[in-house]
């Protein structure tokens, strides 16, 4: 790992015997070292970077070309996964209705506060977008360019160690409202499109970036016609489906479908904004079911509990349905805008995101104990924002 | 245990006296040691490293070529006195990180790196890692003297990329 050779090589060679000492090339070293500044190494400044946290490297990428070479190489970021350095990084897609296109923001610390900040060079989500994650990369899959025009099917990766994107090869169909989810690596693509004909499931090789058939897979037949999906999320490597009168359930392994009723548990309580955490389905509830605001779904007994600890004061009186939930490094982030009035006649929102962060910690007995870490404003907004999508990544 | 003294001649000219066992940290010298390139009356010259940047090596060589000593001794030790062993270390570390310039710093790890001298390598690396976090460039730049060689055309255009961090 450490590369001597660079060093020695423009140095003399520390192999080389004594008895072979060689004044000239000794005196041109002593020039060397005496013309500071320092220019350190590559290798040098990645064994130091990779003990830097990630929200350190733009301000470091400015120190010199060589810190910029490595903050942008992919080496670094190699290394600091083999080490286990690896941090949790939030991304959201936030529009403002009726005010220009939606954009990338990333949750990150600066000045020891949280705050939301827009990515610039990322470009604009196709609205009806499905978009999932693996490690680094979100993967963006297909909508609507615009609501009377017909659904595309373009792919789309972000890499977001350097906030760069390209376009992957086309799904088969073009999908807009599609469920998504990883499973063995694979991403799995459903619907988006009318229940008929071919190819209603595509499977992406991330690895290969070649799309793949599901062979003679068989119409879960209570899903929608139009296969237009709410959210899809992944539990114990199967694909749970949001359907207008259902909850699909979809297991790769076995290419078998399950479908749950609207009476049922695993269709109750969850809506745009849940996520999951550990192999568990997280969810607001305004409706008040169980008493607590933040409901927790255990597939392996299916059995929805509250998640104790976290009350209703400690949300904020948040627009529940607007906002969005994440999974940040196994903690619980809620992002959203506070539905309190303000004014002497009530007239004036309050705009601006909120972050909450909820560490979670399991009881023996099974239940699920929050305990609020933080509640900050992020994003100070002239007006009322629309969080589209809320997903974290690991660099 | 072989107390034998080897010379080591920094290039400058300075010529320092240090237990072969000491020595055998960097792996560079243990290499040299072992495949028998080091004469026993001529020092070792090493041609990277300024004579008051090889001071620090040796100090911290010497340091920990007793550490690894104490290890054998006590292998039975009580984990509390384990503990307070290392928070000995720790505070040597600290107080020996603390005793020289951030310049200072660069240049010993570029010393420890030409060395091979992988724990003080990781020493060094977390001591400049905590000092270069919550930096401007400016400030690293200067701490450090590195050298700023951005065009300002291309400064401005790595301003951009990242301005998210900087909003």
């Amino acid at each position: 790992m450490v590369k001597i050779t660079e060093i020695a090589s423009d140095g003399g060679d520390p192999n080389k015997k004594p008895q072979k000492e060689d004044n000239q090339n000794e005196n041109t070293i002593q020039q060397r070292v005496q013309n500071l500044p320092i220019d350190p190494p590559d290798d040098i400044v990645e064994l130091i970077l990779e003990l830097v946290e990630r929200c350190d490297y733009p301000n470091l990428s400015c120190i010199n070309k060589t810190f910029h070479r490595v903050v942008f190489s992919p080496e670094l970021f190699e290394r600091r996964s083999s080490l286990g350095r690896t941090e949790h990084f939030l991304y959201t897609f936030i529009g403002f209705p009726s005010f220009g296109i939606p954009r990338w923001y990333i949750l990150h610390r600066r000045n020891n506060s949280l705050r939301l900040s827009m990515i610039g060079s990322l470009p604009p989500l196709i609205p009806g977008s499905a978009v999932v994650t693996i490690g680094h990369e979100i993967y963006i899959f297909g909508g609507k360019l615009n609501p009377l025009m017909p659904p595309v099917p373009i792919v789309i990766v972000i890499d977001c160690r350097f906030h760069t994107w390209r376009r992957l090869p086309d799904m088969k169909r073009a999908r807009c409202h599609a469920a998504a989810g990883v499973v063995d690596g694979k991403i799995y693509v459903i619907g988006g499109c009318v229940k008929q004909g071919r190819n209603w499931i595509e499977v992406f090789d991330v690895s290969s970036e070649i799309w793949g058939t599901v062979p003679d897979h068989q119409y879960p037949r209570t899903a929608s016609f139009d296969g237009v999906f709410g959210l899809s999320v992944v539990m114990e490597d199967k694909i749970y489906i949001l359907d207008r009168m259902c909850c699909l359930v979809y297991e790769p392994r076995r290419r078998r479908w399950e479908s749950w009723g609207l009476g049922s548990q695993q269709r109750a309580c969850w809506h745009w904004s849940s996520c999951v955490i550990d192999d568990m389905l997280y969810t607001i509830d305004p409706t008040r079911t169980l008493g607590y605001p933040i409901l927790v779904f255990d597939p392996r007994d299916v059995v929805w509990r509250p998640v104790k600890g976290v009350g209703w004061s400690d949300l904020l009186n948040l627009a529940y349905f607007e906002s969005r939930m994440a999974n940040l490094g196994g903690k619980l982030v809620i992002l959203g805008r506070s539905a309190s009035m303000y004014g002497w006649d009530y007239s004036y929102m309050d705009s601006d995101i909120w972050c909450i962060v909820i560490a979670l910690e399991k009881r023996e007995d099974g239940e699920i104990l929050g305990n609020v870490e933080t509640r900050s404003r992020v994003l100070s907004c002239f007006m009322l924002p629309l969080i589209e999508h809320c997903r974290t990544v690991t660099v | 245990m072989s107390s034998n003294m080897i010379m080591l001649k920094s290039s400058d000219g300075a010529s320092f006296e240090i237990e072969e066992a000491a020595a055998r940290k960097s792996k560079i010298i243990a290499n040299m040691i072992e495949v028998e390139c080091v004469d026993e009356d001529k020092a070792i010259p090493l041609q990277n490293v300024t004579g008051n940047i090889l001071a620090l090596v040796i100090e911290y060589c010497n340091k920990h070529i007793v550490d690894d000593d104490d290890d054998v001794a006590t292998e039975e030790a009580s984990e509390e006195e384990e503990e307070a062993k290392k928070k000995k270390v720790d505070d040597w570390e600290a107080e020996f990180m603390n005793s020289m310039s951030l310049e200072t710093m660069f240049e010993l790890l570029l010393a420890a790196n030409y060395l091979n001298i992988k724990s003080l390598i990781d020493l060094v690396c977390q001591t400049i890692a905590n000092n270069i976090k919550d930096k401007t460039p400016e400030e690293v730049r200067k701490i450090f003297s590195i050298e700023n060689d951005f065009t300002p055309e291309e400064e401005e255009e790595i301003r951009k990329e990242n301005a998210w961090a900087f909003g």
